[in-house]
C-alpha cells in the first residue's frame, strides 16, 4: 500500500519542522509549501491525501488557498485541516466557510493534530 | 545557575491542557517541541535570523501574542528594545517583575494565586549567559484561546532563558568579528 501523502503548508520553518517531527512516527510522505499559492500548485500537481495549512501567510493566505482548492475539480475533495495561531471565532468561522474540514489552533498538541489527521484520512 | 523548577507529568496526560490522550504521543510531542526550539535558535549567527527564530518559537510553540525582547550591554546598563511584536505598543518593563527576574535569574510567570495583578505580563524570561542576565523576553499576552502557560511552556521558557541569550550573544560576537575583519 503506498504511503499517504501529506502537504504541509506554513511560512514558519519552526512550525513546519515541528509538525514534520510530530508526523515522523507515522508512515506518511510529507511535502512542504511556504505559502498558499505554492500550496495550490503542489496540491494540483501532487494530489496529496490531506493538507495541513496555516492561515496567516504571505503571498496567499490559507483561507484564500482553501477557497481556490475547493473551486478546482482536481483538489475539491482533498481534506484540509487549517492550523493557526488565530483562535478567534471569526477566524474559525472564516476557515470553515472557505471549505476546510477541520481546524487546529497553535500551539499544536501533537496527539490532537494526529487524531484529526487520521480522522480525515479515514484511519 | 538558577533554573525554573518544572515537571511535565506524563502519567497525568489524560488531564493535559493540550488535550492529549496517548502517553507516547504526548512524550514525542514534548520532545519534538524542545528539539525544534533548540535547533531553530542555534541555526544561525545572523542577529535578525536569531531574533526571528526566538519570535517564531514564542508565537508558534508557546502561544505568545504580544511580546518584546530587551537587551543590555552589561550588568547595570539600561535595557533597550530589540524586538516588539503586536499589541498596543506598551513595551513596558514592569519594574517589579524585572527586579524579581534579575534577582532570581528565573522565569517569572503571572499567577493570580500569588497576587499578581491581571495587567502584569504573562511571563518574563531572563536571557542568561553564564551568571549574567543580558536581556529579557516579556510575554505581555497569550493568544486568545490560551488561558495560561502549561508545564511544556515552562520548559520552553527555561530553554529560551539558557539558549536564546547565548544565541544572541554569539550573534553579537559574530557581527563584531565580521566588522573588525572588514566583512571577511
Amino acid at each position: 500500500m503506498p504511503r499517504k501523502k501529506i502537504l504541509l503548508v506554513d511560512d514558519s520553518s519552526t512550525a513546519r519542522m515541528l509538525i514534520r517531527l510530530m508526523l515522523s512516527g507515522w508512515d506518511y510522505a510529507v511535502t512542504e509549501a511556504h505559502d498558499g499559492r505554492e500550496a495550490v500548485l503542489k496540491a494540483t500537481s501532487e494530489h496529496p491525501d490531506a493538507i495541513l495549512m496555516d492561515i496567516v501567510m504571505p503571498v496567499m493566505s490559507g483561507i484564500e488557498a482553501c477557497r481556490a482548492l475547493r473551486a478546482a475539480e482536481p483538489t475539491r475533495n482533498i481534506p484540509i485541516i487549517l492550523v493557526s495561531t488565530r483562535g478567534e471565532g471569526d477566524f474559525i468561522e472564516a476557515g470553515f466557510k472557505s471549505g476546510c474540514n477541520d481546524y487546529v489552533t497553535k500551539p499544536i498538541a501533537g496527539p490532537e493534530l494526529l487524531n484529526k489527521l487520521r480522522d480525515q484520512l479515514g484511519e | 545557575m538558577p533554573t525554573t523548577p518544572t515537571t511535565i507529568e506524563l502519567d497525568a496526560c489524560t488531564a493535559c491542557p493540550r488535550g492529549c490522550g496517548a502517553r507516547s504521543e504526548h512524550l514525542s510531542s514534548i520532545l519534538a517541541n524542545l528539539y525544534v526550539a533548540m535547533k531553530r535558535i542555534h541555526a544561525s549567527l545572523d542577529r535578525s535570523d536569531v531574533l526571528g527564530a526566538i519570535r517564531d518559537v514564542l508565537e508558534n510553540q508557546i502561544g505568545a501574542e504580544e511580546l518584546a525582547i530587551f537587551e543590555r550591554d552589561g550588568d547595570g546598563a539600561p535595557f533597550s528594545l530589540s524586538l516588539y511584536v503586536a499589541g498596543s505598543g506598551a513595551q513596558a518593563l514592569y519594574a517589579r517583575v524585572l527586579e524579581e527576574v534579575l534577582a532570581s535569574h528565573a522565569v517569572y510567570v503571572r499567577s493570580a494565586a500569588s497576587g499578581d495583578p491581571p495587567d502584569a505580563p504573562a511571563a518574563c524570561i531572563p536571557l542568561r549567559v553564564g551568571e549574567r542576565v543580558t536581556g529579557i523576553i516579556m510575554i505581555y499576552s497569550l493568544v486568545c484561546h490560551k488561558e495560561r502557560l502549561d508545564p511544556l511552556d515552562l520548559e520552553l521558557c527555561d530553554l529560551l532563558a539558557d539558549h536564546a541569550g547565548v544565541a544572541l550573544y554569539a550573534s553579537a560576537l559574530h557581527a563584531r568579528s565580521k566588522a573588525e575583519g572588514g566583512g571577511r
